[in-house]
């Protein structure tokens, strides 16, 4: 353990750099940060120094900041495996509570962070962020679900129609 | 410039992603929503298999359950099915047609049921065919799966009288790719036709003398809604 400490920092412990779509550098310890597998990566390419600050043109400041918070949270949690998958799959639309109280935040914000995890590649943030998104589709009305999220009605009635008596069947119980 | 939420369900993986967490029939229903959701959902594999509309492509069908007695079963115009794949511990019943029950038709899962091996049990009245919102050609139950993975192979046993002598028969349906519920359906049809005619159909008191030949405890999980 004494041996350890010498002057070197612990490498997941240094401090590195990222600038935002909107120029803002933002100082974050690289375990934190490498919650992104985009920036894991860019990292590993980049050589071990990581002194230059890392450009992240698809990702404003105030959206870095709640994704960063989210890393943040979740430092330690284990990297997921493939087979994870059909196991996600049958939770369904559970979320751990500290993600739900993360989660409250307006829609636009909601998938500004959907699309910041998609393109930092943090997988366990995109799952949340989908999750929540069907949440809040369950239990809804077609046209609900379009007031929603603002979305256009692009069938023709008929189109529209077709499609209800395919499904009448499960309606209404 | 375009809303995130736009933006995100512009992008058909994000979009997929989102729909996939969704229980069955919101899924379903959500078809409704605009034509790029439902073209995702007709065309995306995942959605189509969490709709029990298309199975599992590397698990064939396996038929393991030997057919049991048909005395086990009860009189008059019911139709009941054993189902070979219950041995399957990956086997799943379809929750929208789990949850479906009306007059005409229903479906019930058994938990370690002594009486049935198969332990999944549907049963349609001939009222079934007489109501358009199940009975249209194409209404998607009619595409979808039973069980994933679905079976291969359903024996169907038509139990009526003629001339007050109880009767018992049986029918297979069979597909390698998975028997739909349309083909199950028709196949019960077919048999119910030739069961009850020229006689009086099977109708909502044999469904209700049905309900009550079963203990209470196998029966507690099987609801009617009467209108």
């Amino acid at each position: 353990m004494a041996a350890a400490s010498t002057s070197a920092v612990d490498p997941a412990k240094k401090m590195i750099m990222l600038t935002t779509s909107d120029n803002i550098d933002i100082k974050v310890e690289r375990e934190v940060a490498e919650r992104s597998i985009l920036i894991k990566n860019l990292l590993e390419d980049l050589g071990s120094e990581g002194d230059e600050p890392i450009p992240i043109p698809n990702v404003n400041e105030a959206v870095m900041k709640k994704v960063l918070e989210w890393c943040e949270q979740h430092r330690k949690d284990p990297p997921a495996t493939q087979d994870d998958d059909s196991d996600s799959r049958k939770k369904s639309t559970d979320i751990d509570e500290w993600d739900q109280k993360f989660m409250q935040v307006d829609q636009e914000m909601l998938f500004e962070i959907i699309l910041a995890a998609n393109y930092l590649d943090i997988k366990a943030l995109l799952d949340v962020g989908c999750k929540t998104v069907a949440n809040m589709i369950k239990g809804k009305s077609p046209d609900e679900i379009r007031k929603t999220f603002n979305i256009q009605n692009d069938f023709t009635p008929e189109e529209e129609d077709q499609i209800r008596r395919e499904n009448e069947w499960a309606e209404d119980r | 410039m375009a809303s995130a939420c736009d933006r995100v369900f512009r992008i058909i993986e994000l979009l997929e992603h989102i729909l996939i967490h969704l229980p069955p029939l919101d899924l379903l229903l959500s078809q409704r929503v605009c034509f790029q959701w439902h073209q995702l959902i007709k065309a995306s594999a995942s959605l189509q298999h969490a709709l029990f509309l298309s199975p599992e492509p590397n698990h064939p069908c396996k038929a393991t359950v030997p057919f049991p007695s048909t005395k086990e079963y009860p009189r008059r115009g019911l139709v009941l099915f054993e189902i070979e794949s219950s041995s399957d511990p990956r086997r799943h019943l379809n929750p929208l047609l789990a949850n479906h029950s009306d007059y005409e038709f229903a479906v019930h899962e058994f938990k370690n049921s002594q009486r049935f091996v198969g332990n999944i049990l549907i049963f349609f009245t001939t009222r079934f065919h007489d109501t358009m919102r199940l009975s249209r050609p194409d209404a998607s139950w009619r595409r979808m799966f039973l069980t994933l993975p679905p079976p291969s192979k359903i024996h169907i046993i038509f139990n009526y009288s003629i001339g007050g002598l109880p009767k018992d028969e049986t029918r297979t349906v069979e597909n390698e790719r998975g028997v739909s519920m349309g083909e199950l359906a028709d196949a019960v049809w077919a048999g119910l036709k030739r069961a009850t005619s020229p006689g009086p159909r099977a109708n909502i008191w044999d469904l209700l003398d049905f309900l009550d030949w079963y203990p209470a405890e196998e029966r507690a999980g099987l609801t009617v809604r009467l209108r």
